[in-house]
């Protein structure tokens, strides 16, 4: 049983920054190690020279019996992702691929461990990779499948990283005030959102929702709205929606809805 | 056609009455309601029990004048405001045209936090004017201070006495000015002692954070929740419109938590700011409305340390 499949109805999908490139992959390969150990097959994605990488790994013995075996391997940024846009459709095909020759042979997942650094500093991949952090996102949820995403703060900026980390279910702390992925029939959204994040997230907004019809937000993890999102949120309804449905335990947003009038969004609150 | 003595006259006729005994102010009231109700105006009383009781007995029958739901009207001077714009724009809509309300504050009103309302009666000067409202306000002048009676007749541009008479105040001053006038806030007692929380330039989430890890002490969780919507507004609006540094102080103790944030700036220019929403208002222009909607108290002073913003939750009824 990999671990994603051990937290029923999160995905094993998480982001995490880093300023010194031999931590991450340090942090990758224990990662991987317990991934090995679950019976997982693994593959790091690495901006490094391939057979540099391996080199280092070999000194590892479950490393060196796992590439040997080829249940462990180390893949190059460009061949994982190629060196141009990403088409995601063929990516999630590969995925698939991927996943059931493993569990053909015998593995109970496929865990991987990417460096996505040099598939976002252009501004125009960036766009393409951030929505399909969504999309893999939307896949893992039901596979036995998971995967970290790294990226580097020395060749990023703060903004850029809380754009891709608030895709995810989880990240590293620091890196965003707010997830947004997906969920059972919608969305879910955690954490905190105030005029700090205000431009993050409805960039994230426009990213991760694509569906006709009502949106549904399962916001029972979010601690904190402020009214600029929830105008946000009213105003994204009226152009892509009938309405917006916030599910949400925070009695002020009922509150600010009716004080500001947003007809477009419905506060049903939870326990 | 609007009759009575606000015939002929454009917005909002505002009156103060100054009463010593319940036959004068029914001496007032009475007519006004009535005289109301005979030329088909809508006639509504907004009173605590003990003068909504008087009244009842004293009119007669079904005699046509509404009873507003008292209910938590007057806990906010913003969302009094919020209220009864609606109510006044509901019976527009529905061809009044004049609306007689005859209205007093609840007693918590006119103790330590009457500066807000005070503010209340100078704005709704200017946020009623839009329509065709005569309104009289009642104030016992048995049991108000001095200097409140000072502040209702320099926020109401008349007063409607016992004999029929409507005599404009020499002392009125209009809103505008009487907004922008500096004045002092007393401090908090737990002001007297040391903050238990100190933020420097903090983020909103930061001042959140303080909020949650020491408010609950003291106050439900949905004080505690409106609480942190109107810290957050307070420390946005310090660091986007202010000047650094933005010094956050939390005092939490006797069911009630101080909070006070104050950056070098001079704060909003708009004498309204807080009590209607900002004219102009961008997405960006509306917390600090929304903060006073947010909490029991909120005081503005302008000093040598800059602005500052003062937020009080809990102990309502023990601070008068």
């Amino acid at each position: 049983m990999t671990s994603a499949a051990l937290l029923p109805g999160r995905s094993g999908h998480t982001c995490w920054a880093y300023d010194d490139p031999a931590l991450f992959e340090a942090r990758a390969r224990e990662f991987l190690l317990a991934g090995l150990a679950a019976g997982d097959r693994v593959r790091y994605v690495t901006p490094e020279s391939v057979p540099v990488v391996v080199e280092r790994w070999r000194d590892v013995p479950r490393l060196r019996d796992a590439l040997r075996t080829g249940v462990a391997e180390v893949c190059s940024v460009d061949d994982m992702y190629g060196s141009d846009g990403l088409d995601v459709e063929a990516q999630l095909t590969s995925y698939t691929a991927m996943l059931e020759a493993a569990l053909a042979d015998g593995h109970t997942g496929w865990r991987v461990a990417a460096d996505g650094t040099p598939l976002v500093i252009d501004p125009v991949r960036r766009e393409g990779f951030a929505r399909y952090e969504h999309l893999v996102d939307r896949y893992l949820r039901t596979r036995p499948m998971s995967a970290v995403c790294g990226y580097d703060r020395t060749r990023l900026d703060e903004e850029t990283i809380e754009e891709l980390a608030c895709l995810h279910p989880t990240s590293d702390p620091g890196t965003s005030l707010f997830h947004l992925y997906p969920g059972d029939g919608g969305l879910v959204l955690d954490g905190e959102l105030d005029a700090s994040n205000h431009g993050v997230f409805a960039t994230a907004l426009r990213r991760a929702d694509h569906d006709p019809g009502d949106l549904v937000i399962h916001a029972e993890g979010l601690r904190f709205i402020d009214y600029r999102s929830l105008l946000h949120l009213h105003r994204h309804a009226a152009s892509h929606h009938r309405q917006v449905v916030l599910r949400t335990s925070l009695a002020p947003a009922s509150r600010l809805v009716a004080l500001l009038g947003l007809s477009r969004v419905r506060v049903e609150v939870t326990g | 056609m609007r009759t009575g003595a606000a015939a002929g006259h454009s917005g909002y006729f505002h009156e103060a009455v100054l009463y010593d005994s319940s036959d004068e102010l029914l001496a007032v009231v009475l007519p006004f309601l009535l005289d109301g109700v005979a030329a088909g105006e809508p006639s509504m009383v907004s009173f605590g029990e003990r003068h909504t009781a008087l009244l009842r007995s004293a009119l007669p029958p079904r005699c046509g004048v509404t009873f507003l739901d008292g209910g938590d009207v007057y806990a906010r001077p913003s969302a009094a405001i919020r209220s009864y714009r609606q109510l006044l724009a509901d019976q527009v809509a529905a061809g009044a045209t004049q609306i007689r309300i005859v209205g007093e504050l609840p007693p918590v009103a006119f103790g330590r936090f009457w500066d807000w309302w005070g503010r209340y009666e100078a704005a709704i000067n200017h946020a009623y004017d839009e329509f065709p409202l005569w309104s009289m306000c009642v104030y016992n002048t048995r049991s108000t201070p001095p200097e409140i009676l000072d502040d209702v007749s320099r926020t109401h541009p008349r007063t409607a006495t016992a004999d029929g008479r409507h005599v404009p105040n020499e002392v009125y001053t209009a809103p505008e000015l009487y907004l922008r006038e500096p004045r002092p806030v007393a401090p908090d007692p737990l002001q007297h002692g040391t903050p238990l929380v100190e933020l420097v330039d903090p983020t909103p989430a930061g001042a959140r954070a303080a909020v949650h890890a020491v408010a609950p002490e003291q106050l439900s969780a949905d004080e505690v929740d409106d609480l942190s919507v109107a810290v957050s507004e307070t420390v946005t609006n310090a660091l986007r419109h202010g000047r650094p540094p933005v010094r956050f102080r939390l005092w939490a103790g006797d069911g009630r938590v101080v909070v006070t944030v104050v950056d070098g700036g001079s704060g909003p220019t708009d004498p309204y700011a807080g009590l209607l929403p900002a004219r102009g208002a961008t997405s960006g222009g509306l917390g600090l409305w929304i903060t006073y909607q947010s909490c029991d108290h909120v005081a503005m002073q302008r000093g040598p340390d800059g602005f500052t913003v003062r937020l009080i939750t809990g102990g309502r009824n023990a601070a008068g």
